[in-house]
């Protein structure tokens, strides 16, 4: 589905991805964790084009994202959500308006087909209530979960995640992978997940894999993970005190 | 999907009507300093001039004083000199054969306007208003010029200065005789007449230095009268004329008149010197010393009553100073005024010869 | 054409000229860029009244012209009174003082009334859109448009330039009138001069052409404060600080190119 063929990211004289390599499979759930400034969320900008690599390709189901510009860029990018680390919901709109805006853009749907949309994406993510709140008057749970309906409110293939928990309390962060889980089994689309936060890698990661220096170090289930001998991985898994018991 | 928010609609309603009033008045105002009358009927008149002098479209046209209309367009003939100016008028106007097209200065300050003047009574009415011809321009600086010569002209071929010098040999005369204390005494002490009409000579030059000192007053209060100056036709050039007119022989007499009187004469120089021109009313002024010369000589007087009324005296004494402080004042207000410019060449050139 | 961009990072300059020359560059770059959003956001201009743009079109002309009108009124009445006073002085020392009317409207119209509007709606609107335009860059809520395919150019540019291109040029004829009026009252209150008097005089020295040539100077002056200001909002990196130094260059750039194109469009048409 997608596939990461050595890529090179350079910014200025910074590598910031290494000879990345990195292949999704259509329907799994694949997290990539690491240390900031791995390349993680570089390697998600990527997907999407919102970042050009400098060498090598990014292909989204056999084609070239990185090379495609206009209609065909526009139909690429049509099969993804993106939720954003900060949510990005346009301020001045209210909750419903921001996940109503792809549908007004896009199609052709009448007034009242969006509106049945949006709340039944809502429904889903359980803010039927906040449609007319703005997003500053609402929680950054409340805004992570809006984020996560505009996404989904196109029908995407792929859900892409930036750090869907990451500034969340525990409980609030449990009801995001549970949600991430949802939509993977009642849409059935495939998801990459950015996060640190290696309870919610291993809930819901089918794959996880570990970036370091702009490189994947290992690809594994979560259990063969939490067993792996890499230094690396053993060094995350320990800051975060799991133990290689944790799914029991 | 519906949105419950009404301030887009009225954002689009206040939108709409502020664009709708702003460009209705845009379209207003450029009408309005287009000068175009859209909605006015105007008659065109069409003026011939060899020179406009600066004239151009949307200024003003003027007939007795009042607006009648707009510059509508220039052009130049082609292969022949000149220019036709395309008059809008109000209304259509009637001219007589000595009708008249002047371009003016509108101001002081710039800007034209064309005087249509329709011409005198005694001339018939026009009966086609087609090849109308407009007087070339008259230059503002060229019409002040023009003024002076005249005055000068005046001066000199009329005969003025012989006159006034005749007075004043005569004027000579009797002082000299009345300090003498000779001559016919006697007999001028039981004429009043004489008298009487000294005082109102007097009393006239009075009248004559306030005038002076009113028009010191106005040039100095700046009203702006400075182009009617210029005009012949003004009241205020002749009462200026007249007034300097007055007060010069007043003081050129003095001046000359050594004798009793030649204690009037006390500080001013500068009174004389300041004024070296004079015009017709001078002849009058001279002619009417020359008549009472003339009177005293023959011994028809009140010479007794002049030499015994202090009275008399003091009222020249009092008028002369008068005068020469008018003098002062009009000298300080020249003054003032040639250091303000755009007037310079103006006033340099018109006071410059008092 | 691409909003998000990415870093742009270059080694540290080892000489005098060639930080020069980058710095040049940098900014042959920047220019560039802010003209190429300005020249598709004009190019857009034919979805402004499309049924998904319509709505926001106005909103922002409502906010670019309406909500300014307050403090143009106040701005514009008091240059045009403080214009009438001044050359009122002047003027009454040669007794001229019907001349008011005829200067405060040349004035005005030519130079004063573009200007005026411009400074205003820099200070107000533009620092505003720059403010929220990096805000938005900064909460990646740009990056966000762009993948959704939503064209921030013409979700967030177009309705601003329609905005500023029409509104500006507005609010210059309302600013001119104001003062006029303004000058008006000054005429009439300090120096007697009788309100028909005054509006004849401001008629006969005003042209049609000065009313035009400012309209068109308030035009460019629109399409400046709103590239810059859409320009250095894109443009802004760094969180809040980023932000802040975004709304500062753009009242800063858009208020010098202000007054140097105004100069230059004066030079053209009257010199």
């Amino acid at each position: 589905m997608i596939r990461f063929d050595n890529v090179i990211k350079k910014f200025g004289h910074r590598l910031v991805l290494d000879r990345f390599n990195l292949h999704v499979k259509k329907g799994e759930t694949m997290v990539l964790v690491g240390t900031s400034g791995a390349g993680k969320s570089v390697t998600l900008k990527h997907m999407v084009k919102l970042l050009k690599p400098t060498q090598g390709e990014v292909l989204i189901e056999g084609e070239a994202i990185s090379a495609t510009v206009g209609k065909d860029l526009q139909r690429l990018r049509g099969d993804f959500g993106f939720l954003f680390q900060s949510s990005a919901l346009l301020q001045w709109m209210s909750v419903g308006e921001n996940i109503a805006l792809p549908l007004r853009e896009h199609t052709s749907f009448s007034d009242e087909e969006i509106e049945e949309k949006v709340r039944s994406v809502l429904a889903q993510v359980g803010l039927e209530d906040a449609i007319w709140k703005l997003p500053a008057e609402i929680s950054g749970g409340m805004k992570k979960r809006a984020g996560l309906a505009r996404a989904i409110v196109t029908e995407p293939k792929i859900i892409l995640y930036d750090e869907p928990t990451s500034g969340l309390d525990p409980v609030t962060s449990r009801t995001i992978d549970e949600l991430i889980m949802h939509l993977k089994r009642d849409l059935g689309v495939t998801s990459v997940v950015v996060t640190h936060d290696m309870i919610s890698a291993l809930t819901v990661g089918d794959r996880i894999a570990m970036l370091h220096q702009g490189r994947v170090v290992e690809v594994s289930t979560p259990a063969e993970f939490l067993h792996s001998k890499h230094p690396e991985v053993r060094g995350f898994l320990d800051a975060q005190y799991i133990s290689s018991d944790f799914l029991k | 999907m519906k949105r419950p928010r009404r301030h887009d609609i009225t954002a689009e309603a206040i939108v709409g009507a502020f664009m709708f009033i702003i460009i209705f008045l845009l379209a207003a105002f450029t009408i309005l300093i287009g000068k175009n009358s859209f909605f006015k009927e105007s008659v065109p008149l069409t003026v011939r001039f060899s020179d406009v002098g600066g004239l151009k479209v949307g200024e003003s046209v003027y007939m007795r004083g009042m607006k009648i209309g707009s510059v509508g367009g220039l052009e130049m003939i082609e292969n022949e000199p000149g220019v036709n100016a395309i008059l809008e008028l109000e209304k259509p106007i009637r001219l007589r054969e000595n009708y008249r097209f002047e371009v003016q200065a509108a101001s002081m300050l710039g800007g034209m306007k064309l005087m249509v003047i329709e011409g005198t009574p005694d001339r018939e009415w026009l009966t086609s208003l087609n090849n109308l011809r407009g007087d070339p321009p008259a230059d503002i600086l060229d019409q002040a010029t023009k003024a002076l010569e005249y005055i000068r002209n005046a001066l000199d071929e009329g005969g003025i200065m012989q006159n006034l010098s005749t007075a004043m040999g005569d004027l000579q005369e009797i002082t000299r005789k009345l300090n003498a204390g000779t001559g016919t005494v006697a007999r001028l002490l039981n004429d009043d007449t004489l008298y009487n009409q000294a005082d109102t000579l007097m009393g006239s030059l009075q009248s004559a230095s306030d005038d002076l000192g009113a028009v010191a007053k106005r040039i100095n209060d700046g009203k702006g009268t400075l182009g009617k100056l210029l005009s012949e036709e003004s009241p205020l050039y002749a009462d200026l004329e007249s007034s300097v007119a007055n007060l010069k022989s007043i003081s050129t007499r003095l001046e000359e008149g050594k004798g009793t009187l030649g204690k009037l004469l006390s500080e001013e120089e500068k009174v004389y010197n300041n004024m070296l021109e004079a015009s017709e009313s001078i002849k009058k002024m001279s002619a009417d010393f020359a008549a009472l010369g003339e009177k005293i000589n023959t011994g028809q007087g009140t010479v007794g009553k002049l030499m015994n009324d202090e009275e008399l005296y003091d009222e020249i004494k009092k008028l002369v100073e008068n005068a020469s402080n008018v003098m002062g004042d009009a000298q300080a207000t020249i003054d003032d005024f040639r250091e303000t410019s755009p007037l310079t060449t103006f006033s340099s050139i018109l006071f410059g010869a008092f | 054409m691409r909003i998000t961009r990415e870093p742009e990072l270059y080694d540290p300059p080892s000489t005098a000229t060639r930080r020069l020359g980058r710095q040049v560059l940098i900014q042959w770059k920047a220019v560039g860029r802010a003209a190429m959003f300005t020249g598709m956001g004009f190019l857009y201009f034919r979805y402004m009244f499309s049924h998904r743009n319509r709505h926001e079109v106005f909103y922002q002309m409502f906010i670019t012209g309406i909500r300014s009108l307050g403090v143009l009124t106040v701005v514009a009445l008091f240059t045009g009174m403080i214009f009438a006073l001044q050359t009122g002085l002047e003027l009454a020392r040669y007794g001229q003082e019907v001349h008011v009317g005829g200067a405060v409207t040349v004035v005005m119209l030519r130079e004063m009334g573009p200007f005026m509007a411009g400074m205003i709606l820099t200070a107000s609107v533009g620092s505003s859109v720059g403010a929220q335009l990096g805000t938005m860059t900064v909460s990646e809520e740009v990056a966000a448009l762009e993948i959704m395919s939503i064209d921030p150019i013409r979700f967030l540019v177009m309705p601003r330039l329609v905005a500023f291109t029409i509104m500006v040029p507005l609010c210059t004829f309302y600013t001119d009138i104001i003062a006029v009026l303004g000058g008006g009252l000054v005429g009439y209150t300090q120096f007697g001069i009788p309100p028909y008097l005054y509006y004849d005089n401001a008629l006969i020295y005003a042209e049609t052409k000065d009313l035009w040539i400012g309209i068109l100077k308030a035009f460019v002056f629109g399409v400046i404060i709103c590239s810059t200001a859409c320009y250095q909002g894109f443009s802004t990196t760094g969180g809040a600080v980023g932000v802040g130094k975004s709304t500062r260059n753009t009242v800063v750039i858009s208020f010098l190119l202000t007054l140097i194109v105004g100069y230059i469009i004066t030079r053209l048409f009257y010199a």
